[in-house]
């Protein structure tokens, strides 16, 4: 699979290398590095052992850093559509979610007794995960096309799909940690207006 | 089909019911999120009519009363992200506070609708027939504008009322029952204020060919619902009792379909599959 990606996008050029003023040097120190490919690499030897080694943690946290730093970008990017910044910022916003959830069942796998059924789960799911941060990332040197917004939509359905098949989707209350309960209550709220006006 | 016939543990066999869900309606059924530990509930206003609907159909999954179709599917998702869209190029956006908000509400609610469809029937349907069917339903909608435009600016009922009040009292007469057609029209007039949609002319011209067909391959007549909340389908309910209905009844009487607000088709379903439900 990763094969494929690496003639649709050119895995190597695009993932995480991109030279952006805004872009914190994190990012920059891994300019040089490809970390999913990292990752992959690492999982795929603790499979062959059939152990998880808790030294992997240390390529997700650096991961997970990557995609905040991308999603920062989106966030704050208003040279383009709002809401083409905000599905390119909701991309790498769930690709961290995941990596985060990955990471914190690679750390509890031994307690939980899913060494090594967490390794197999979090391979299933490396394919959609790095080509969904292999576009993200690409896009950050182009201005992004409604279509190609189109796309991210749907990679970023199907990297949730396959991380919800392989227990690697984060729960709602999990996901509910870093938000503001008292400003979800009042967008949730608009949002339900907003669609009950949009259906009468 | 004996999949879609309903037996009594006495071995009767009772009248069947297809419930088509409208886009409107898998929307609403999405919009929740409710945490017990955070003691947080959070709602559609239509949430709570919407998913009893949903309970029903999957309390009597193997009688396979809940069906949808592509179109109703291809855009309930985007229905979902047309509202983020709305609410995010609003002005006074804060992009750091609110976008890992809506990323959390599409997350969650689009997970809820996939939960959703997980207990409705796709039927196939014949494209070439419900292109035929199509046509049928934008002559009957268009018909239904112009009936709106006559009884409101041509042949308005209310000054025909007002003239049986006597004369001291036939201004406030008037007044009243403006008012009162105003509401017992709302159904047709809201044709003129919102036209019809293409895509709500697709899905009743694809519930008429589900509706026929259902007619031909079962045995027993099967009553056929559209749950809605879209007045263009479903009737206008004020308080006090008054409604709106012109449209909902000429669907039926047109297509022998019937549209109401999924409370109702839920009470409707639950008398049509006990035997009491009158066609």
């Amino acid at each position: 699979m990763l094969h494929k990606l690496h003639k649709t996008f050119n895995i190597n050029e695009t993932l995480f290398i991109y030279k952006l003023p805004c872009l914190n040097k994190n990012v920059k120190k891994l300019e040089k590095s490809n970390l999913i490919e990292e990752l992959s690499q690492q999982l795929q030897k603790m499979e062959k052992v059939g152990k998880v080694d808790t030294s992997v943690v240390n390529t997700l946290d650096n991961l997970v850093e990557s995609c905040h730093s991308i999603e920062n970008f989106w966030r704050d990017n208003d040279k383009i559509p709002i809401q083409n910044s905000f599905m390119l910022y909701h991309a790498s916003r769930n690709a961290r979610i995941i990596l985060k959830k990955m990471k914190q069942r690679l750390i509890e796998a031994r307690e939980r007794h899913e060494n090594p059924i967490v390794v197999e789960q979090s391979l299933a799911i490396i394919p959609s995960l790095s080509e969904l941060c292999a576009i993200v990332s690409a896009l950050t040197k182009q201005v992004p096309t409604k279509a190609l917004v189109d796309i991210v939509s749907q990679k970023v359905e199907y990297l949730r799909d396959v991380a919800f098949i392989n227990g690697l989707l984060p729960t709602p209350e999990e996901e509910m940690k870093e938000l503001d309960q008292k400003r979800l209550k009042k967008c949730f709220g608009q949002f339900a207006d907003t669609l009950q006006a949009m259906f009468v | 089909m004996l999949w879609s016939i309903c037996r009594y543990s006495s071995g009767d066999v009772c009248l069947k019911c297809k419930i088509l869900l409208d886009t409107c309606v898998l929307v609403a059924a999405s919009t929740f999120y409710v945490s017990g530990d955070l003691r947080i509930r959070l709602e559609h206003p239509f949430y709570q009519q919407s998913k009893s609907l949903i309970t029903f159909i999957k309390n009597n999954l193997s009688s396979r009363i809940g069906i949808t179709t592509t179109t109703i599917e291809r855009q309930s998702t985007p229905a979902l992200q047309k509202a983020i869209d709305l609410q995010i190029t609003e002005a006074g956006i804060n992009r750091e506070k609110d976008f890992p908000i809506y990323s959390f509400i599409k997350n969650h609610c689009e997970q809820n609708l996939k939960n959703i469809s997980s207990c409705l029937v796709r039927e196939p349907i014949d494209e070439d027939i419900v292109k035929s069917n199509y046509s049928f339903v934008d002559k009957f909608y268009a018909e239904k504008a112009e009936e709106a435009i006559k009884v409101t600016a041509i042949e308005p009922r209310f000054k025909k009322r007002a003239e049986q009040a006597a004369k001291r009292f036939r201004g406030i007469a008037s007044w009243i029952y403006r008012e009162q057609q105003k509401k017992e029209d709302y159904q047709l007039m809201n044709l003129i204020r919102k036209p019809v949609e293409p895509s709500d002319k697709w899905i009743l011209a694809e519930a008429i060919y589900l509706s026929m067909l259902y007619g031909t391959i079962e045995r027993e007549t099967a009553v056929f619902f559209i749950a809605s909340t879209d007045n263009h389908f479903s009737p206008k309910r004020w308080k006090g009792g008054m409604f709106s209905n012109q449209v909902t009844k000429a669907i039926k009487k047109k297509f022998n379909i019937i549209c109401d607000w999924p409370q109702q088709v839920e009470n409707m379903a639950k008398q049509v599959l006990e035997g009491k439900y009158p066609l």
